[in-house]
């Protein structure tokens, strides 16, 4: 296909066909179609369908991450729905309620009520408590927390955290 | 949408667009509920508390931590095991994590019978660093790990 000295080129549809394009010259005219490859489109869009899908979760997570960077583990199991007690600097949060830390009565009173309304889904002896803390709090504010749960009843205690790689944490 | 040139020549065309467009739209749902980060959980017990059989003569490992990153660790109710391993905080100040896992995986090969660990944190003790602790001891495959409040 031979093209003269300017090269002007118009899209146009072609009905039915993909868009092509013709390449007008000052003496020759010629037509170069250039159709669009949809197939390889519709490959990647369906490899990314099928890799979000993978990863899509149904479980709810009810854990809240305003605030609080969990901190990492590589060995890590399954996080089941459970009662979760969130801790920030200032407050412990029981089912959506504050409680001031330092206020031990308030903090003892909230599990108490807390076990209280969830009595029916405990086994004896098997009641859990998923705790979500910040990974840079010190360990004087989970103590008490932690006394408080043991005095009502809570004898194990999932740590909510994210996975950790192998080369930084153990 | 069926041209045919001949009787017997069949030929047809599948119109991508509406395909693209379900994958397009399939796509943006999948992006916003897609989960990035996974959540998981570590699982311990209390020290002490409504499980009073937990510790009582077991083969066990106690780990205490201070407030100067260093880690003392003693082996409970172990046949000729008394002695306090103390493993000292690293260059930086920071706990040494290769040490532990070393002085862990060493304690679980003399001792296999010690199934239980216990973490003592001190008040100043940071919370990543008792999880890392606590994971420390499971990939060491002692399973049950207990952390003892103040």
């Amino acid at each position: 296909m031979k093209l003269s000295q300017s090269l002007t080129v118009t899209p146009f549809h072609d009905s039915g066909r993909s868009s092509s394009f013709s390449v007008a010259g000052k003496r020759n005219i010629g037509q170069l179609y250039a159709p669009l490859m949809l197939t390889s489109l519709v490959d990647a869009f369906s490899i990314l369908v099928i890799y979000l899908l993978v990863n899509f979760s149904v479980t709810q997570n009810n854990l809240s991450a305003e605030e609080i960077k969990l901190p990492e583990s590589s060995q890590i199991q399954t996080l089941e729905s459970g009662l979760v007690i969130a801790v920030s600097q200032d407050s412990y949060i029981i089912d959506d309620k504050k409680v001031e830390v330092g206020d031990a009565v308030g903090l003892l009173a909230s599990l108490e009520m807390l076990k209280k309304k969830k009595g029916s889904e405990f086994d004896d002896g098997q009641s859990e408590i998923i705790l979500q803390a910040d990974r840079n709090l010190k360990f004087e504010k989970l103590s008490p927390l932690l006394l408080a749960a043991a005095q009502v009843g809570f004898s194990n205690i999932r740590l909510a955290v994210v996975q950790g790689s192998e080369g930084e944490n153990p | 949408m069926f041209q045919s040139t001949k009787k017997n020549d069949l030929d047809f065309e599948i119109n991508l667009l509406p395909i693209i467009s379900i994958l397009a739209v399939c796509i943006c749902i999948l992006l916003l509920t897609t989960v990035w980060i996974h959540v998981g959980s570590l699982n311990v017990s209390q020290g002490l508390g409504a499980q009073p059989n937990a510790l009582s003569d077991k083969p066990a490992l106690w780990i205490q931590m201070n407030n100067e990153n260093e880690l003392s660790l003693q082996l409970k109710f172990v046949q000729g095991a008394t002695e306090n391993i103390v493993i000292k905080s690293a260059v930086d100040r920071a706990l040494d994590w290769q040490h532990l896992n070393l002085t862990l995986e060493k304690i679980r090969q003399l001792h296999p019978e010690v199934e239980t660990a216990l973490v003592m944190p001190d008040l100043t003790s940071v919370y990543n660093d008792i999880v890392r602790v606590m994971s420390a001891i499971k990939k060491n495959n002692i399973p049950n790990v207990g952390v003892t409040p103040l």
